[in-house]
């Protein structure tokens, strides 16, 4: 029989805060994370700003491991996993560290090791190249790293899929707790910013102010938004199985309800409406968690400013949910914590996870005119409101599109 | 000698990430530091580019002290030494 999983634990490191308190203080504040880029120079840029984790030091959130010779993304990687195992308060020990998995997704953690590497070794010599940064080469040690710094030996598998990486993460973790086949894993996204993956995103103008003259401003279904201000994230939760969480006395945050996923192959048709694949995702997800439509409070919006992107979402949203979207709460973090990615819907199911247990829903910071085209409601200002179920959506330009329903448990 | 002994002693406390004052001439890399066969690697490399030498392979096993290391340094440096790069 098929068990039922349920989140124990929030591994968060965003640009508005390291750990789950400052994370959820942030954002039901309105605070963004959006200032001047200090990673890499931006001098020959015309964009300027992102959504970085400024303060983050591994040695503060992983004192005695050796983390120095880790690439950025292995060491947020291995943050998010610590504080997501303290925030659950599972000891690790011979009984549970084999039951543990880990399931992460990202995309460009190692773009800009990679590029270093290989600078490196054409220039002295492959004799000269360093075997641990070439380990940093390798896109899976993003898990591996987890696993051998807190000895869980369940598995470990990265998932690449730009902004779905983190719900298929979840999902494919989720899927190993629901046979039996581990009884916890540490599963989201992680992504870091680079002057690599800033380029990939700057040079085809996806980035707002990358046109000259442009503003550059992250408005989520705003009606002057011109493109997306990047950010960085490590957001991991603990999945666990729902007897094993009970039996142990866990807080639980969420239950996973229902996933849905689509990929639309006609995408990049100029002609072809852009919402039809999160419709299908956001559909098959309602569909999957045994609720209707009207049973879903809350929505947290993938929308990051893109001109394309957030007027299809908002169809899709309407599309599924009909005339009972007005009575939703909508709400786009992003314009808090930038896009980051791969790490992006992990840092949203994070913050749905808190929005579920703390009965606050954080608002969409805004200080711009809503676009009409995006026809949904979104609020200012944080709502004390309980709710029951939350739906994360999530899109990439590739056409990929998915959603994940998250309820309190019963 | 004891000019090489510092800067292997230097080399594995930064490739180790401990504080130099934890590594003395009989710690052991592994059992005391927890250096794992990735950072031997890592210590080979950087010593090889530190003193020109080329270390063979078989000799990684000799890689578990400032002292061992020192030793096998000289003997790398030595005229005539077959694996030297010098």
């Amino acid at each position: 029989m098929s068990k039922r999983v349920v989140i124990t634990g929030l591994g968060i490191l965003s640009p508005v805060g390291i750990g789950r308190e400052a994370f959820w203080t942030s954002l039901i504040n309105g605070q963004t994370g959006i200032k001047p880029i200090t990673l890499f120079d931006t001098s020959e840029l015309a964009c300027k700003t992102a959504a970085e984790i400024s303060d983050f030091d591994p040695r503060v959130v992983l004192p005695g491991m050796k983390t120095g010779m880790l690439y950025r993304t292995a060491q947020l990687s291995c943050a998010a996993a610590k504080l997501g195992l303290d925030d659950a308060g599972i000891e690790l020990d011979a009984a549970t560290k084999p039951r543990i998995g880990v399931m992460i997704g990202n995309t460009l953690g190692v773009m800009q090791s990679y590029s270093e590497f290989y600078r490196g070794t054409l220039e002295r010599g492959y004799l000269a190249a360093s075997p641990l940064d070439f380990a940093n080469t390798i896109a899976i040690t993003v898990a591996g790293y987890v696993s051998v710094m807190f000895g869980v030996s369940s598995f470990n598998c990265v998932i690449s899929s730009g902004e779905l990486s983190s719900l298929n993460a979840i999902n494919y973790g989720a899927s190993f707790v629901r046979r039996g086949k581990a009884d916890m894993v540490l599963a989201g996204g992680v992504e870091v910013l680079s002057l690599e993956s800033y380029l990939l995103n700057y040079l085809p103008k996806f980035l707002s102010g990358s046109t000259p003259g442009q503003r550059e401003f992250c408005m989520p279904f705003g009606k002057e938004r011109n493109g997306t201000v990047l950010g960085e994230a490590g957001a991991f939760v603990l999945l666990e199985d729902y007897e094993h969480a009970v039996a142990r006395g866990a807080n639980i945050y969420a239950e996973l309800r229902g996933f849905g996923v689509s990929f639309d192959s006609h995408a990049f048709v100029e002609s072809a409406p852009r919402s039809k694949g999160l419709t299908r995702a956001i559909s098959l997800a309602a569909k999957r968690s045994g609720l209707l439509p009207e049973d879903i409070d809350y929505v947290s919006a993938s929308a990051n400013s893109s001109v394309v992107k957030d007027k299809a979402e908002a169809d899709a949203i309407r599309n599924v949910f009909g005339s009972t979207t007005d009575r939703l709460h909508i709400n786009a973090i992003k314009s808090m914590t930038g896009e980051s990615f791969s790490a992006s819907a992990g840092v949203q199911v994070c913050a749905s996870a808190l929005a579920l247990r703390e009965g606050v829903i954080p608002p969409t910071l805004n200080g711009y005119e809503q676009d009409p085209e995006c026809n949904i409601p979104l609020f200012s200002e944080s709502r004390e409101v309980k709710i029951k179920s939350a739906l994360i959506s999530a899109s990439a330009v590739t056409g990929l599109a998915g959603a994940l329903v998250l309820s309190t448990p019963q | 000698m004891q000019d090489h002994k510092d800067e292997i002693r230097h080399i594995v406390a930064q490739i180790g990430e401990v504080e130099i004052d934890k590594v003395g001439d009989e710690t052991h890399f592994s059992n005391d530091l927890g250096i794992d066969s990735l950072r031997a690697l890592e210590l080979m490399v950087a010593l090889e580019d530190k003193f020109k030498i080329r270390v063979p392979e078989e000799q990684l096993g000799r890689f578990t002290s400032v002292n061992n290391l020192t030793e096998l340094v000289i003997e790398l440096q030595a005229p005539g030494a077959v694996s030297s790069a010098a």
